[in-house]
């Protein structure tokens, strides 16, 4: 009983982490149409970038506006920089994550390069554990959820109710249809790689403040999970994304207290077995909505 | 049901309806399409037409409805099922196999060559060699009629986009199709070359090759198509010859609303 | 030459052998038909684990090394059993890997599944052995040749030789054929392709199995000669290795992939050896990681056909010669009409 509590714990900030990183990435797809396979890079960059302010002096809050910002900053950079001269080339859409990989191998080996193969911490001083219903959260694990809870509450609202967030929206649905509507698609195409850039860099800063060090690869490690829950959810649906990461952050918690190393595994036998008996994800019919000349 | 025509219908679609993200892009819509003629699909933008086409290709799955092709149910068949049985369908935006020369685009269309699988692959090149020499050939003569017979190791991606057009529809010719389902395939396409496509579709029409035609450009159908089914928001709104359909309210509304 | 110059370059064309195959299988997948195995070394490696495990002799609980599997299989049982695994594996993973039709999705379950494995058997060191890896592999008919060590170099590279042309006889029938006209039209338009009645799926499937055993086949022939193999010889960064050599030598092209092998994997991989040490252990390996993904970029920007670019299938060569006189004797029809664009 206790470790079932424990694990459920352990599963909310989990899943937090998670739903901050696989909106980011699902949001992402939803608007470009391009898996980024550099998100983890960017998610260790961006932890990193907070870990600098941190150890400048700086607290956990102020590292964590940092890391949001390094991730949109960098999010942005790339796909002005690097994609959309790309896709404007000619470049399949299929080809792309080829380009998305190159730059993830680009960027880890750069953090390698520049940050070298030492594990850091953030610092933190010590505060009470909270103890609720049979979880004990740490005062950061709280922080954690608390603010991976506010975002996607943040963004929610943005998506809904905002002129912009239905911008975003149409985009996603259909980039030529709403470009002819009047919609600044290029500059909502940015808006998009920021908002989802900036949760990127939460998920970075927030995994690594959960773990007890974390070193250049962590984020690409974590990849492999958030695409697990964003596959889950039905690629480029926010929400389904947050469904996946709670599916799987749970999941995974749970699996542990049987044996750690099922941790990992968890997440990629829900990929494998999503991919097998509904490929298009949860929220999804068909692939047709998403397939449009992806060649 | 349309009882008297489905004996002669070589397609015959019933109720046929799907939806994506609540919109019904195809919403009951119920058709025959009798063999040995061009028959048209119009209607203004959004109307569906493309997905039924889509839908009867199998290229996506109905929500529900039924289609049937030659006397069998091909409801929900995947689309090379569906397009081994002679019903082949061109598409909408430019589809050639770019890397490919031309004439390799028209024999990669060519069912149940020799050494087209990977079993038969392995028995290497005297058991295919004249095979791919006869269809050479065939797919030279097509070329030929096309006027394309100089571009024909050219790759199929620095055509321009009228030839690209023509190769599609060679292409799916050399698939030995018996209905042809054709997705827009005068879009972009300039006047003369347009001239060309539709007596070709004729004359392919008179040796005996069922077609339905998706087109925007109203003097092309009336030229090749008889008989045109109007289609709006996902339904069906007329059947019958360009004349006819011209002078239904219906339609005429459809157009100006839609 | 010295004796050590000599099994330095014994050993170097071995792994160019090595590499050739592995560059061939990933070539027919990725440059012929279209298939992004991103994870490629996961069968590699696969192979590898096999042909060590399956000459080691079973696994006894007092040797330094645990492992499933273990058996002293005579050659060449050891990599014709690694080439079947590595079929096996690709059927497996391809069941759902290939379920998406978007073939960037396919591209990164694949490299979700390649990234799990190394996981697991890093973890789970009943497998194989865990972070140390195998090794004391011993190489196929050292004990009964008695050679000395260059003349048993020769030998295997001998070996490897005759394997790295089989490999070419069967890929390059296999790519010449109308089978390899079908797998660049998937490559090219897998929807337009399944319009005129191919299964894409099946084929995608084909063509990912036949990678996988040969993918797995290098493995087996490399580690019995190197002798040890472990999870640092293949994380994913070596995945895109592959890919580097194949882009930039000419994906779709034999000749160009095995150039690729050359060039990136041999020049490339092989100078950072002779560069004075500097920084830290694995400074220059990142940095050499970095120029690879500059040099994929730079390619894939300029010069995307690669080096060698994939050749140009000119079918009208099949046709009966029209006649050395230039062609009057042909009919009306060879020559464009008035409506002719």
């Amino acid at each position: 009983m206790n470790q079932l509590t424990l694990a459920i714990g352990f599963g909310l900030v989990t899943s937090a982490i998670l739903a901050l990183g696989a909106v980011g990435f699902t949001l992402q797809f939803g608007v470009s149409n391009i898996l980024n396979l550099a998100y983890g890079d960017v998610m260790t960059v961006s932890a990193f970038m907070a870990y600098l302010v941190n150890a400048g002096g700086a607290g956990i809050w102020l590292a964590m506006c940092a890391g949001a910002a390094t991730g949109a900053v960098v999010s942005v950079l790339i796909s002005t920089l690097i994609f959309t001269p790309f896709l404007r080339r000619g470049t399949s859409r299929f080809a792309m994550v080829m380009v998305s990989l190159a730059l993830a191998v680009i960027l880890q080996n750069a953090i390698q390069a520049v940050a070298g193969p030492a594990f850091r911490s953030y610092s933190r001083s010590q505060g009470t554990s909270l103890h609720l219903l049979g979880m004990i959260l740490t005062p950061y694990q709280l922080v954690i959820i608390g603010v991976a809870a506010a975002s996607l509450l943040a963004l929610h609202l943005l998506l809904r109710y905002t002129r912009i967030g239905k911008a975003l929206r149409a985009t996603a649905a259909d980039a030529e249809l709403a470009r002819s509507c009047g919609i600044a698609t290029e500059r909502v195409s940015a808006l998009a790689w920021a908002i989802s850039g900036a949760l990127c860099g939460l998920a970075g800063v927030t995994l690594a403040l959960n773990l007890a060090s974390f070193d250049f690869h962590f984020g690409n490690a974590f990849l492999l999970v958030i695409v697990a829950a964003a596959v889950f959810g039905s690629v480029g649906q926010p929400y389904g994304a947050m469904a996946g990461a709670l599916v799987i952050g749970m999941a995974s918690e749970l699996a542990a207290i049987w044996t750690p190393a099922l941790k990992q595994v968890v997440a990629f036998v829900i990929l494998a077995v999503i991919l097998l008996i509904r490929p298009a994800g949860l929220w999804r019919k068909s692939f047709v909505q998403m397939d449009v000349a992806a060649r | 049901m349309a009882a008297a025509a489905s004996s002669a219908a070589l397609l015959e679609v019933t109720d046929l309806r799907v939806e994506f993200a609540g919109v019904h892009a195809v919403a009951r819509a119920s058709f025959a399409i009798r063999p040995g003629m061009i028959t048209g699909l119009i209607g203004p933008n959004g109307a569906g037409k493309s997905t039924t086409l889509k839908l009867i290709a199998g290229a996506e799955r109905p929500t529900g409805g039924q289609i049937w092709y030659a006397g069998r149910d091909i409801t929900g068949h995947p689309a090379h099922e569906v397009a081994r049985q002679g019903l082949i369908r061109t598409f909408q935006l430019s589809s050639e196999f770019a890397r490919l020369t031309v004439l390799e685009n028209l024999l990669v269309a060519v069912p149940h060559q020799h050494g087209a699988s990977f079993v038969s692959a392995l028995r290497g090149r005297h058991s295919w060699r004249a095979e791919q020499a006869a269809l050479v050939s065939r797919g030279m003569d097509l070329l030929t009629e096309f006027g394309l017979a100089h571009a024909a190791d050219q790759y199929a991606g620095e055509l321009s986009g009228g030839q690209k057009r023509l190769i599609e529809i060679a292409r799916a010719l050399m698939a030995q199709p018996r209905m042809l389902l054709l997705d827009e395939p005068l879009a972009g396409v300039n006047p003369r070359l347009r001239e060309t496509i539709t007596e070709h579709l004729a004359r392919l029409r008179d040796q005996g090759l069922t077609m339905m035609m998706v087109e925007h450009e109203l003097q092309a159908v009336d030229r090749c198509c008889d008989p045109v089914i109007v289609m709006a928001a996902g339904r069906v709104l007329a059947e019958g010859s360009m004349r006819e359909i011209r002078a239904n309210k219906e339609v005429v509304d459809a157009y100006l609303l839609g | 030459m010295s004796p050590a110059y000599q099994y330095y370059f014994i050993t170097l064309l071995i792994f160019f052998g090595v590499n050739t195959i592995a560059c061939w299988s990933l070539n027919i997948q990725y440059g012929v038909g279209g298939v992004m195995n991103f994870a490629f070394i996961m069968f590699q490696a696969l192979g590898a684990y096999l042909g060590g495990v399956l000459t080691l002799g079973p696994s006894t609980g007092a040797s330094f090394q645990q492992y499933v599997f273990g058996a002293t299989l005579p050659f060449p049982l050891p990599w014709i059993v690694a080439a079947a695994a590595g079929a096996a594996l690709a059927w497996i993973v391809g069941s759902f890997a290939l379920r998406p039709a978007r073939r960037d999705f396919q591209a990164m379950v694949m490299l979700v599944v390649s990234i799990i494995a190394s996981t697991v058997v890093l973890t789970e060191g009943w497998l194989f052995n865990g972070m140390n890896g195998i090794a004391a592999i011993p190489k196929p008919f050292q004990s009964r040749l008695s050679l000395g060590e260059i003349q048993y170099g020769w030998f295997y590279l001998a070996m490897t030789a005759i394997v790295v042309l089989l490999v070419y006889l069967l890929v390059n029938r296999l790519t010449g054929s109308p089978w390899g006209r079908r797998l660049r039209a998937m490559r090219e338009h897998p929807e337009a392709l399944s319009s005129l009645g191919v299964n894409i799926r099946a084929e995608s499937m084909k063509v990912y199995v036949l990678g996988g055993a040969l993918a797995s086949l290098s493995g087996a022939i490399l580690v019995q000669f190197i002798g040890a193999w472990s999870p640092g010889s293949w994380d994913t960064g070596e995945t895109f290795l592959y890919f580097v050599a194949i882009i930039v030598g000419g994906a779709g092209n034999n000749f160009g992939a095995m150039l690729g092998a050359a060039l990136v994997l041999g020049v490339f991989e092989e100078s950072v050896r002779y560069l004075p040490s500097f920084g830290y252990a694995g400074l220059a390996e990142a940095i050499q990681f970095m120029l690879l993904g500059v040099l994929i970029l730079a390619f894939l920007w300029f010069r995307p056909s690669g080096l060698v670019p994939e050749r140009r299938r000119r079918l009208t060569r099949l046709l009966p010669a029209v006649g050395a006189t230039g062609g009057e004797t042909q009919t009306g029809a060879d020559r464009p009409t008035a409506g002719s664009t």
